[in-house]
């Protein structure tokens, strides 16, 4: 599971409501409303997650965005931009690695699952069992 | 800039100051061990039960020595304070009366430990003296709020409000304590945003110059976190009071959508007077001593406070279905959520009405459950009162 978010959206309200899922859902998150200073979170922090919510951004916002997934994101971090595909000033996001573009409707609980979903998709490392007692066993009778 | 799960456990006041402070702080993860013990013993304190108080006379008000919770309604202001083994509240009736100057009538209430001030040639004598009064004379009272906000045709409203006050808590013992007063949301029949502005800022100025850090939170949202802790803090909460009815949503102890109607006790009782042309004051006597509204109206006044009473949840669950279904911030929430009433006018069986009326509206989002806060008339007080132990510290 993600451990930490950088959460940007030019609505406050909105913000807050996906902050309060991801927090009630034991994640530590940083809220902003100006995209400037997300981006600049991100890069620093290096977050799993940065959470874009295109719902009332302007174009320089989402020009921002676009420069900022394109160069500057790290790529152990995994972008989820809330927004309408048809959205022209989305229409980089096709295809582009570890961007993952889901409706702009308020769902706090999808938008959860999306991510649990995207880090589900990676298998986690099998932990190295070694069972001692068996072993202590085999050595015994010489078996191993 | 950053949000902080402990300290920002719980949001005050109007949704977009709120929000706006969340980001508008330094960045940092995670949270601190200091935030995380006030967010504790506010949580704690929910649990504790309620020991309520009436103030009768003059110079029994505390200083306290922590956080204080302030529900300043239409009717009554109640104060809370945590204390070791339960949440101590004190009432005080928020209504004045007024009597010419004399050094008889002066001698006469000094004597009689009545809580009055002096006005140019008026004593102002008030709280529950204030009614006895009153029903001496045979006429009714004066209400410095009135619709929830501080009245703009009483000219002293505010002094009777910070007198009301002062016979409930005195000074902090430490200077700069935090203390959380309820403010009604935004009305929906409002010509425009700002009608709660100045209600709430001379509160703030008040409570500022005896000596506490004033917060505010929304009614609704006192309500929510009183009662709602089981459902982490996701529900509506609505404060039914005289003069208002004040509605919150709150997602996750966050208030996403905020709003009131002004129509509420009073307007029940005062139209129910009208139409078996008996005084206001003999109806609402009638109303708290007698009223059930899960049971047949046995008279015309009854029968009158039950169509009164409809009118005022029908209005208030229309309002709720406009607002709800116009809004755009309203999160999807897949679980039904809860909706629990407080204040005076939401005793009688009102819970049980709203859930019967409430199957006429369509809403957005599912209710699970219509029910009564645990102590209707101090859910608001207790609200606050957890608000500031969780911004103290």
């Amino acid at each position: 599971m993600p451990k930490t978010a950088v959460v940007f959206s030019p609505d406050v309200i909105r913000g807050n409501v996906m902050s309060r899922k991801m927090q009630h859902e034991g994640m530590e998150v940083l809220l902003f409303d100006r995209a400037c200073q997300a981006a600049e979170a991100v890069a620093a922090n290096r977050p799993s997650i940065f959470i874009f919510d295109t719902c009332g951004c302007i174009p320089e916002e989402l020009r921002l965005l676009s420069r900022f997934c394109a160069s500057d994101m790290n790529a152990s971090t995994r972008a989820v931009v809330l927004g309408e595909d048809a959205n022209p000033g989305l229409t980089w996001m096709r295809d582009r690695e570890g961007v993952t573009l889901l409706s702009a409707a308020l769902d706090p609980e999808l938008l959860f699952s999306t991510i649990q979903g995207l880090f589900s998709l990676a298998p986690p490392a099998a932990p190295v069992e070694t069972d001692s007692l068996e072993h202590d066993l085999k050595d015994f009778l010489r078996l191993s | 800039m950053a949000e902080d799960i402990k300290t920002d456990l719980f949001e005050r006041t109007a949704p977009d100051d709120d929000a706006r402070r969340t980001v508008d702080e330094q960045p940092s993860w995670g949270g601190n061990d200091a935030a995380d013990r006030t967010v504790d013993e506010a949580v704690a304190a929910s649990q504790k039960p309620l020991i309520g108080t009436q103030i009768d006379g003059a110079d029994q008000a505390e200083r306290p020595s922590g956080p204080v919770g302030l529900d300043v309604g239409t009717s009554h202001i109640v104060a809370a304070q945590n204390k070791l083994n339960h949440v101590h509240m004190v009432d005080q009736l928020n209504a004045f009366f007024t009597i010419p100057v004399s050094k008889f009538s002066r001698r006469i209430l000094q004597n009689h430990d009545i809580m009055f001030f002096e006005r140019g040639d008026l004593f102002y004598i008030v709280g529950y003296s204030a009614d006895s009064f009153a029903n001496m004379f045979n006429t009714s009272t004066h209400r410095p709020i009135q619709g929830g906000l501080l009245s703009p045709t009483e000219k002293e409203g505010l002094t009777v409000v910070q007198a009301v006050v002062n016979t409930l808590i005195q000074k902090p013992r430490r200077f700069g304590e935090t203390i959380c007063f309820g403010i009604p949301g935004e009305p929906v029949d409002a010509q425009g945003p700002g009608a709660v502005t100045y209600h709430e800022q001379v509160l703030k100025m008040f409570l500022r110059n005896m000596g506490y850090t004033p917060i505010s939170i929304n009614e609704g949202m006192a309500t929510v976190l009183a009662e709602l802790a089981g459902d982490d803090y996701t529900g509506i909460g609505i404060s039914m009071g005289g003069g208002m009815c004040n509605v919150c949503l709150s997602y996750l102890s966050f208030p996403v959508i905020t709003f009131s109607i002004q129509t509420a006790g009073d307007y029940i009782d005062r139209m129910a007077g009208l139409a078996v042309a008996e005084p206001t004051t003999k109806i609402k006597v009638i109303k708290e001593a007698e009223l059930d509204l899960t049971r047949d109206p046995a008279d015309s006044i009854h029968t009158a406070l039950h169509i009164y009473y409809d009118e005022v949840i029908h209005h208030l669950l229309k309002n709720l279905q406009r607002v709800l279904t116009a809004s755009d911030k309203l999160p999807k929430i897949s679980k039904p959520i809860p909706m629990v009433l407080s204040g005076g006018t939401a005793m009688r069986g009102c819970h049980a009405r709203v859930a019967k009326l409430l199957d006429r509206y369509r809403l957005p989002i599912e209710i699970s459950e219509v029910r009564l806060a645990a102590d209707p008339l101090y859910a608001t007080a207790k609200g606050a009162l957890i608000m500031a132990m969780t911004e103290s510290g």
